[in-house]
């Protein structure tokens, strides 16, 4: 369990103000021993839209029922199904063989048909969550879709307002995407509002077993209202790279994450604004964890940064594992905002979004064999977002870029420091 | 205001928040303990380090954080944050967020822990209809917006519409 902080470049030119980047890198503990977790509270939320026939809406079933019999009696879980109305299945309740048994009956007498309101459903989800949420306890709404809010709420600004309330509240969001046809950048926001994952189910039969990991990961959660604070020094400005709020106080500044898990490796990038100053003074800048329980009240880290003068600072040797991981940081965002422009028709917005980390990463790259990689990749997937993609490809980058961006791998999964 | 102590049920009730709730914040040392059986006494100095706990909560402070704060408060110094931090209404539950959306009253956009802006009373009115908008991007920086239901005409109508706006805005090839 460890909290780390890393600059590209630790000498500031006296003369002017500069960024630096910092490769914020975060070790959660590991779970205690099985029976010792905190309580979850799961609201399922699934789509019972037309679309979803031809056995999705059955697997969808599926994944339910193998989610619930994961959980124990001092658990809670509600099911919630949609299409143009919105249906409480199951309220909330501790999660006892009988309501298990229950739910999975009263849930198959469902069957796809109708369109899609998606936001009433989710916020159904969520209120039921919410109403019984106890202040130990994880609150998490899984919302399964395979089309695009139609119904009701339907803006994407309004749904991420609101899942970013909610998670203020304890309930946070997770989505998931199945085939073709749903919004991803609609999915994606809600999931970076709501502090969970999205994911992207190209093939219905693997919801079962996305669902499965997601709530697994769920079940493992350590540490919860996870707050990094920074301490920071007259003139210090602050910004994430990545879905990340910054909230700032009297010489402060919060990051709210997301919950971490058991032995999670979360990494994240920060863009720090510094003042000029004397040469040879200095300035620190420190971090601290906060979560609900205490669990990471003593991880702490400290970076110093010196003022030189403009040739010292300009020939300080960078590091390049930093440069590296805030290269791939600004390259997962410029393809994520490429798959949105692309979707839109802005096709030559696509491309330029690509093209411009592109060359800023050039500018420091040299002779780095892998930052001239991930530009070189940036250059190739402009060509091919200059116009329309593929809908999997579209929806298999976003999510790729978006699971990055939230420090999980390619495949939608936290990242572990230990196997 | 009574100051005779309360039992365990009467404190949980005058504070309004749950027995499980005030048990957890007993055992993380966010509440001193009132005594043990039948000889544990509630008092108002628990209520009001109850009250504060639950404003900063509100305003997202953690846990771990807050129990900081009260270890090096007097029970004065608490009572007379409270009366600050009593200014500020508190923010609905998550449950109680939802039930206003969907009851179509939007909470005012803000910071986490920002008091929502319709937090008054219940709308006396059952909740309202909700609106069932279409949206029809022609561009990304042109879109349609329809009401469902249409008549069967007004739909014929909109359906011209749309085949033409829709080759309106085809994107050129370049």
């Amino acid at each position: 369990m460890k909290i780390s902080a890393r600059a590209e470049r630790t000498l500031l030119p006296s003369h002017r103000t500069c960024h630096r980047h910092v490769w914020v890198a975060i070790e959660a503990p590991e779970a205690p021993a099985r029976g010792q977790r905190p309580p979850v509270n799961i609201g399922f939320v699934l789509d019972r839209s037309g679309s979803m026939g031809g056995g999705k809406f059955r697997l969808a079933q599926e994944a339910v029922a193998q989610g619930i019999a994961r959980l124990e009696a001092r658990d809670r879980f509600s099911v919630v199904v949609f299409d143009s109305e919105v249906e409480l299945v199951f309220p909330s309740q501790p999660a006892t063989a009988e309501a298990r048994r229950g739910a999975v009956a009263a849930l198959s007498r469902y069957s796809p048909r109708g369109s899609t309101d998606l936001g009433g459903g989710w916020l159904l989800g969520c209120g039921q969550v919410g109403e019984h949420l106890s202040e130990e306890a994880v609150g998490r709404c899984l919302l399964l879709t395979d089309g695009q809010a139609n119904v009701g709420i339907v803006d994407t600004p309004t749904l991420c307002h609101h899942a970013r309330e909610l998670r203020a509240r304890g309930v946070s969001t997770s989505t998931f995407g199945v085939g073709q046809d749903f919004a991803e950048d609609l999915l994606g926001a809600m999931a970076d509002a709501g502090g969970g994952a999205f994911r992207y189910i190209e093939n219905a039969e693997r919801i079962p077993g996305i669902m499965d990991q997601e709530l697994g990961e769920t079940l493992e959660v350590v540490a919860r209202r996870v707050v990094l604070e920074l301490s920071l020094p007259a003139g210090v400005t602050v910004s994430a790279v990545g879905p990340y709020e910054v909230e700032f106080g009297p010489g402060l500044a919060r990051i709210a994450l997301p919950d971490l898990v058991s032995a999670q490796l979360f990494e994240l990038p920060l863009k720090l604004g510094l003042p000029a100053g004397p040469v040879g003074q200095g300035l620190e800048i420190g971090l601290r964890l906060h979560d609900a329980e205490g669990v990471l009240a003593n991880l702490m880290a400290r970076m110093g940064f010196t003022w030189a003068t403009r040739e010292e600072a300009g020939a300080e040797v960078r590091s390049v594992e930093v440069d590296r991981f805030i290269a791939q940081r600004y390259a997962a965002r410029a393809m994520q905002e490429a798959a949105r422009r692309n979707r839109e028709g802005d096709f030559a917005g696509a491309a330029a979004a690509l093209q411009g980390v592109a060359r800023r990463v050039r500018e420091y790259a040299g002779k780095d064999a892998e930052l001239q990689e991930v530009a070189q990749k940036l250059d190739d997937e402009a060509q091919a977002y200059q116009a329309p993609v593929t809908e999997h490809k579209r929806k298999a980058d976003f999510a790729a870029s978006q699971a990055m961006t939230s420090s999980r791998d390619q495949m939608g999964q936290r990242a572990r420091w230990k196997a | 205001m009574s100051h005779e102590p309360l039992s365990f049920a009467g404190f949980c009730e005058r504070a309004g928040v749950s027995e499980r709730t005030v048990r957890y914040y007993v055992t993380q040392g966010l509440l001193p303990s009132p005594g043990a059986g039948r000889s544990a006494r509630w008092t108002e100095e628990h209520l009001q380090r109850l009250q504060l706990i639950l404003q900063l909560r509100d305003k997202h402070l953690p846990l771990a954080e807050i129990r900081l704060t009260l270890e090096a408060m007097t029970a004065a110094e608490v009572g007379d944050l409270v009366a600050v931090q009593r200014v500020e209404p508190r923010p609905s539950s998550a449950s109680e967020y939802v039930q206003k959306v969907l009851a179509g009253m939007r909470p005012v956009a803000g910071p986490p822990g920002a008091a929502p802006g319709h937090a008054a009373a219940p709308a006396p009115h059952p909740p309202l209809a909700r609106s069932t908008w279409e949206r029809v991007p022609l561009s990304p920086d042109v879109e349609l917006h329809i009401r469902r239901p249409l008549t069967r005409e007004q739909d014929r109508r909109v359906q011209r519409l749309l085949t033409v706006a829709q080759d309106l805005f085809r994107p050129e090839k370049p």
